[in-house]
């Protein structure tokens, strides 16, 4: 276990250390991109509408389920590191200020609408012309051109239109997304790579460019199977045949053992007598089974047996066993198993975070280990214009008259 | 497909892609889209598992042809543009030309167990001896120096325990994983995030680093608010099939044609009732039309079942089309097919044709480019997926200066060369055992017509 506030004085800084972000982006893809970046280090000023902020501080979940601005667990976790400016960008004023605080920066992120920026006279060509060095990421739905540009999506729908709904869930039953906002994670996540990609060309001297990333895209450029299976032989894949009572042979699936679930997934050439060997179950010595080919076409014994022999065992039992052979073996956690789970304690991977509203939780924490220049959740997610006068003093060079009379114009 | 003229970004950085399978593999690929010069090291004794698909069989028609191992769908899509290099590193002498590429390259990725390259003294501070300002990528399924580090991983089972599967599935039901090995994806954004934020450092300090990417952890963070609503309200999840997780009323509802579907949301007051709205009381029968979204949501099986009658009666394209026009999120559940010949994407250029090598009978097939535009720089798939050994002697001889004689000793050892790799000759499974068993669901015989792609005659 490690405590933000502990470690910060000792690490090295991050490999974004002195990238200084201008970040315009609200609820979560945008958000989870410029996450990435503070927590390896960058300077994040997070723009934020006066009065309401994000619109991630207006969902659910809430701390302690108390509707509050300061305590939307979604704001929390996706702002760490970050420091915030509520600016009205619709006002002359905010828009000059936005500008000055570009001009300065290295990197913008936003994920309005394709053309908002433009008309709140921030897009590419104004921000290109005064700071040539600066790259803008943009995330949006479906990209800044093409025939859907401007169509409303939303998670379910992006999911829907990607590709991956088609091949998730059971043939007799409707077609099924991810969990929770995966396709918005997924988008933040590309976004994230792919700036840190320009800010690399950037340190080599090369001129900003504008990046335009598509959320749909992110969701449909994972299907790598799927994609080559109809270009290189015209077949079209769909949900899991509902074989018997199940949902195909009861391999590389989760099914129940007897203290919850776990997915078995054997390898190609791998030999079937491992598993046998694994499971300790008989019937599974059958000639039937040994192959890929066998193991798809009987399917529905093979299903029958394994899940005979998976409700007599326990999950953690077979995941280490698995692992002494070589097998491929999951089980399927819920977030209490994961806040006990020896391994990601091994790593101290939670990190505890006090905030003012929240008092000290435990959040999640670095994605990748990087020892020569680590991650660090180096302060709490800002609360609504936490740091407003400490960046328009600093930065913009604002006075306390000017900022007050900016203050009762809400502009900030 | 072209050599772009243009500067690329990752133009001059030499990588070694020791990885196999899909995270890291198309991790590497991506950076060949990039200008990067990706080296992919097998050896005729261990390929990439994914280059021996005898299972999925996924050749053009379903036939392996002369060269198997060069030829499957997804080896190509992902290791495009990377130049291929047989060395075998089990024996020192391989080993030591490895440490000689090391010492003329900029990036190392490997997804072995953590007991591999320690075994073979090839660990960062190993590399960092030989080139002081290596970056390393050490991809595994849980991370180096812990408990699990040799636990072997891949996404599929992987998946399970990220958690993710907790939040996913049908109401009530059992956990699932949903698409194709979701985790590799996760670890992959991360791994390019960790490997271009070094080289930015490396450009400014002139360090090199150590990137430990267990593919578990980076997978959890998908889920941080899910986290913290355990930790802070003891909420352990649930799975809630296609509903809002959040605030919304939505679904994914059966449409006229053949297992065809579309989706709709509504994620505020003014959204539920343009769908109401749309749909028309009649729909209602004797009950009253829910007047807000939080109503719609008390109500939302009776909504599903209203919005299911609706659309059970158009076409998924009508029903996506009058939803779009009230001004709701809508769309049609695409399959790969619709995907390929989708008009936005084709405009956006997300499929891009390749040539792929002759000779081993793919031929001009679509694959998948990038999910991101750069305004300044026009980015292509350079060149196809490499043919196994086909840059032995580029490698061996050009980058290295190897002299011809301790080449030709390397050859005859098979530590380097080339030979047939499968002992055995490999059959994919027939198209209609693979609709019989429901790996497929539907074939479409005119499909190249439909691509315009004309195979290569193998």
């Amino acid at each position: 276990m490690t405590s933000a506030n502990v470690t910060r004085p000792q690490a090295p800084p991050g490999p974004m250390s002195g990238l200084r972000v201008l970040d315009l982006t609200r609820r979560i893809a945008g958000p989870y991109c410029t996450k990435v970046l503070a927590d390896y280090g960058a300077d994040v000023i997070k723009i934020e509408q006066p009065g309401t902020g994000d619109p991630s501080r207006s969902i659910p979940p809430y701390f302690h389920d108390a509707p509050d601005p300061e305590g939307s667990l979604h704001f929390l976790y996706l702002n760490t590191s970050k420091r915030s400016v509520t600016l009205d960008l619709k006002s002359e004023r905010g828009r000059q200020i936005a500008l000055d605080l570009a001009r300065r920066a290295d990197v913008v992120v936003e994920n309005f609408r394709p053309g908002v920026l433009g008309r709140l006279g921030l897009g590419w060509e104004t921000l290109h012309a005064i700071n040539p060095r600066l790259v803008l990421t943009s995330i949006s739905n479906f990209g800044q051109t093409g025939p859907y540009r401007d169509l409303p999506a939303s998670e379910l729908v992006e999911y829907a239109m990607s590709g991956v709904m088609t091949i998730s869930g059971r043939e007799d039953r409707s077609p099924l997304k991810h969990g929770l906002s995966q396709g918005q994670y997924s988008a933040g996540a590309t976004a994230a790579w792919v700036t840190a990609m320009l800010t690399f060309a950037q340190a080599m001297g090369e001129p900003g460019q504008w990046i335009d990333i598509s959320i749909l895209e992110a969701i449909a450029a994972q299907l790598v199977s799927n994609e080559p299976y109809y270009a290189w032989m015209g077949g079209i894949q769909g949900r899991r045949p509902a074989a018997g009572d199940g949902t195909g042979n009861g391999l590389r699936d989760i099914m129940p053992c007897e203290d919850g679930y776990v997915i078995l997934q054997p390898r190609q050439g791998e030999p079937w007598s491992k598993i046998v060997d694994l499971l300790q179950e008989p019937a599974l010595d059958d000639p039937r089974f040994e192959t890929a080919e066998g193991q798809l076409i009987n399917a529905e014994p093979l299903y029958k047996i394994l899940s005979k022999a998976f409700v007599r065992r326990k999950k953690h039992e077979l995941f280490h066993g698995a692992a002494e052979r070589h097998i491929l073996f999951g089980i399927a956690q819920d977030p209490a198993d994961l806040l006990d789970c020896p391994q990601l304690n091994a790593r101290g991977y939670w990190v505890d975070i006090d905030h003012p509203v929240t008092g000290t939780m435990r959040y999640p924490g670095a994605p990748v280990r990087i020892p020569q220049a680590p991650w660090d959740a180096q302060r709490h997610a800002p609360l609504l214009g936490e740091h407003t006068d400490e960046v328009l003093e600093a930065d913009v060079g604002l006075g306390r008259a000017e900022r007050d009379a900016l203050r009762a114009a809400h502009v900030i | 497909m072209n050599d772009a003229p243009a500067r690329l970004p990752l133009t001059g950085i030499r990588v070694l892609d020791l990885s196999s399978v899909w995270a890291m593999p198309y991790a590497a690929g991506t950076l060949t889209d990039l200008g990067a010069e990706v080296i992919k090291i097998e050896a005729l004794q261990r390929l990439d598992s994914s280059r021996a698909g005898t299972t999925n069989g996924m050749w053009p028609e379903g036939d392996g042809g002369r060269e198997p191992w060069n030829v499957p769908g997804s080896f190509s899509l992902i290791n495009r543009g990377k130049r291929s290099l047989l060395l075998n590193m089990a024996g020192p002498e391989g080993r030591d030309v490895f440490r000689e590429l090391v010492a003329i390259s900029d990036v190392v990725i490997e997804n072995f167990t953590a007991r591999v390259m320690r075994d073979w003294h090839l660990e960062y501070e190993d590399l960092k001896a030989l080139k002081p300002d290596i970056i390393m990528v050490s991809n595994t399924g849980y991370g180096h120096d812990s408990p699990w580090e040799s636990y072997p991983a891949q996404g599929t089972a992987l998946e399970g325990t990220t958690g993710i599967p907790n939040f996913s599935g049908y109401m009530g039901g059992r956990p699932w994983t949903v698409g194709q090995s979701y985790p590799d994806f996760v670890a992959m954004w991360h791994g390019l995030f960790s490997i271009m934020a070094c080289l930015r450092r490396r450009a400014i300090t002139g360090e090199g680093a150590w990137i430990d990417l267990g593919m578990y952890q980076a997978n959890v963070g998908f889920m941080g608010e899910a986290m913290l609503d355990y930790v802070a309200n003891g909420r352990l999840g649930e799975r809630l099939g296609n509903r809002d997780h959040i605030q919304g009323v939505q679904g994914c509802y059966r449409t006229l044609g053949d297992d065809r579907w579309f989706a709709v949301a509504t994620q505020n007051d003014a959204e539920w009732c343009a769908l109401r709205d749309l749909i028309g009381t009649a729909a209602w029968g004797e009950s009253t039309p829910p007047a807000t979204l939080a109503e719609a949501r008390e109500r939302h099986d009776e909504v599903d079942g209203v919005i299911a009658a609706w659309a059970a009666a158009r076409t998924r394209e009508d029903a996506a089309q009058a939803c779009r026009s009230a001004g709701l999120p809508a769309g049609p559940v695409n399959d790969a097919r619709d995907l390929l010949l989708d008009p936005h994407l084709r405009a956006r250029g997300l499929y891009e044709m390749v040539d792929h090598a002759p000779g081993t009978g793919v031929g001009r097939r679509p694959i998948i480019g990038r999910p991101y535009r750069l305004s300044a720089t026009p980015l292509h798939v350079r060149h196809p997926a490499p043919p196994l050994g086909e840059a032995n002697e580029y490698v061996l001889k050009e980058l290295l200066g190897m002299p011809a004689a301790r080449f030709d000793d390397l050859v005859a050892k098979e530590i380097t060369g080339w030979r047939e790799p499968l002992a055995e000759p490999v059959h994919g499974l027939p198209m209609q055992t693979l609709l019989d068993a429901g790996r497929l669901r539907v074939y479409d015989p005119e499909y190249r017509e439909r691509l315009g792609i004309v195979p290569e005659q193998a």
